[in-house]
């Protein structure tokens, strides 16, 4: 009796998932429009982050007194919520997709700082005294040995911040920016579930895509056969 | 003439530690001197001193007549071979790349680069495939011959060992040591090598310098310390045995007489060590072995005039063995 109202329950579930893709199938050509947007708002944020936080996390690893500022700085960063920081930067960025953007900016930095910080210190100092020894100028330390080594652990935290910003970026449905938000305030508004699942399953598609993405791009950056370490390493950061 | 040179050279850390006190020793182009002794001995901030890796507090060091202060510390350490452990290695870049590194910093076209590593893998014995391996396919000791690859690869006058092969096995290491030594003769390079083990020093070195408290306590050649101790401190240092280790100073071809009638018996050759000679008297009856060089009689060596080195004949010439062995 009981397994009947589950199969009925999964029915209609499977139900509801084919029209939805029937949805995004018959507005492909808006479904395209609201990937592009989507994608674009998290490739700006989460880039811009990368940017800023990867330098400032060098800088980190350098100066005590500064890195203990940035640290706390980043993690304030991470606090504001991103629909404030959206309400906040309309008001000089306008509608669109910029306080977007911004929010999804500051909600990526800290994980991409956090590792990159993580990943320098994890470098053996013996490796670094080495390319001393050798003559490696203070640049040339950084370029050929700390960040080549760090990389595996910097790009885990690209790839968190990455994930996380996929689901903010949904609230550019709210200001005008487009995404797939669009389709979820959309269904909600129409009390259609349909729809509301026609712009929630490309977002869950698009965080699997983007971090297989990731996960080939570190590959080729770092040729080395670092991938078997990585996942101690994301603990360890 | 002097390659490595110490005047009065003292490092004093922040907190007042003195690592080094008043040091004053050189080093002979073309020579190997091991800086030996306990840790804490100040052995280690000496070498790195030499390529600035720790600046000297006091005191003027000199290479090749120049003081290293007078010198742009990028440029000396370039022109300065540096071994440390295995783990020196870089691990996200291939073996080619590793020994690759010092000659691309200055500037070598690719080409150059390329034959210089071909040559250097052929140096150490390793297949020219395995410069596209990663240091961690490789073995430990197949690793420290890359390390030691790369700080021949500029062609340094001068080369920095640290501790190079305190991470490997014992029979890796006596391996490793005889193939560097064979490969120094082959070059003519000035040697700082440092190390904790007495046996280590005593074999590589043509000085041996024993440390203790930031001061050399005797610097000689190893005969000289296993034959003739300065101190207590030196005698305690190389060990109860030392007349036995006195035995793998000399060769078969420092005391021998010449004899060449053929004789058939266990033979040795004039390579080896009266160490490995007086083993094989301890294990059979003879007084006397035929020494044989291709296949030649060329003399004999008795039990008399082993003994006569074991009981401190310092008439015998300087190192010379090790370097065959």
């Amino acid at each position: 009796m009981y397994s009947s109202v589950i199969l009925a329950g999964l029915g209609s579930y499977t139900q509801s998932v084919i029209e939805a893709l029937e949805y995004i199938a018959n507005h492909w050509g808006v479904f395209l429009t609201l990937l592009q947007t989507h994608m674009t708002i998290v490739l700006v944020g989460v880039g811009a982050a990368i940017v800023v936080a990867v330098p400032l996390g060098i800088v980190v690893t350098r100066h005590d007194k500064l890195g203990w500022m940035v640290m706390n700085m980043g993690a304030i960063a991470q606090t504001l919520p991103p629909l404030a920081v959206i309400a906040i930067s309309f008001s000089f960025l306008g509608l669109g997709r910029n306080p977007v953007i911004l929010a999804l900016f500051f909600y990526a930095l800290l994980p991409i700082l956090k590792n990159t910080v993580a990943g320098l210190r994890s470098v053996d100092d013996s490796k670094v005294e080495a390319g001393r020894g050798m003559g490696m100028t203070q640049f040339e330390r950084l370029t050929r040995i700390e960040l080549p080594l760090a990389m595996p652990v910097i790009f885990a935290g690209i790839r968190t911040s990455t994930v996380m910003s996929v689901g903010v970026a949904y609230l550019g449905a709210f200001i005008g920016a487009g995404g797939f938000g669009n389709w979820v305030v959309l269904g909600q508004q129409q009390l259609d579930t349909h729809i509301t699942m026609a712009g929630a399953i490309p977002g869950a598609a698009l965080v699997i895509v983007l971090d297989q993405l990731f996960k080939r791009l570190q590959g080729v950056v770092t040729p080395a056969t670092s991938t078997t370490k990585e996942n101690t390493e994301i603990s360890a950061a | 003439m002097s390659m490595i040179q110490f005047e009065n050279v003292t490092k004093t850390y922040g907190d007042g530690t003195t690592a080094v006190d008043g040091l004053s020793f050189e080093v002979k182009a073309g020579e190997t001197l091991t800086l030996v002794g306990p840790s804490g001995c100040g052995k280690t901030t000496t070498m790195k001193m030499i390529n600035a890796l720790i600046p000297a507090t006091e005191g003027t060091i000199s290479i090749d007549g120049v003081s290293i202060d007078d010198c742009d510390t990028i440029e000396l350490r370039r022109s300065i071979g540096y071994v440390v452990q295995e783990i020196g290695l870089l691990d996200h870049m291939t073996v080619a790349e590793n020994i690759g590194i010092v000659p691309d910093l200055l500037g070598w076209d690719d080409d150059r680069i390329e034959n210089r590593v071909d040559e250097l893998l052929e140096l150490i014995e390793l297949p020219l495939e395995s410069g596209k391996q990663y240091p961690s396919e490789l073995s430990g000791g197949q690793r420290q011959r890359v390390g030691v690859a790369r700080a021949l690869a500029a062609n340094p006058q001068v080369l920095l060992m640290d501790e190079p092969f305190g991470a490997l096995d014992p029979i890796t290491r006596d391996s490793l040591q005889d193939e560097f030594l064979e490969i120094q003769s082959e070059l003519d390079v000035t040697i700082v090598f440092v190390t904790h083990d007495i046996d280590e020093a005593l074999k590589m070195g043509d000085k041996v310098a024993v440390m203790r408290n930031g001061d050399i306590v005797q610097c000689d050649t190893p005969k000289t310390i296993l034959s003739d101790p300065a101190t207590e401190f030196v005698s305690n240092f190389v060990g109860e045995d030392q007349h036995f280790k006195h035995l793998s100073t000399v060769s078969v071809a420092d005391v021998m007489t010449e004899e060449t009638d053929p004789l058939d018996a266990p033979s040795v050759q004039p390579t080896e060590d009266l160490k490995q000679v007086a083993q094989i008297f301890l294990g059979s009856d003879q007084d006397a072995l035929p020494v044989v060089q291709n296949g030649t009689r060329v003399g004999t060596v008795t039990r008399g005039q082993v003994k006569v080195v074991v009981d401190g004949d310092q008439s015998l010439g300087g190192k010379g063995v090790a370097q065959n062995v």
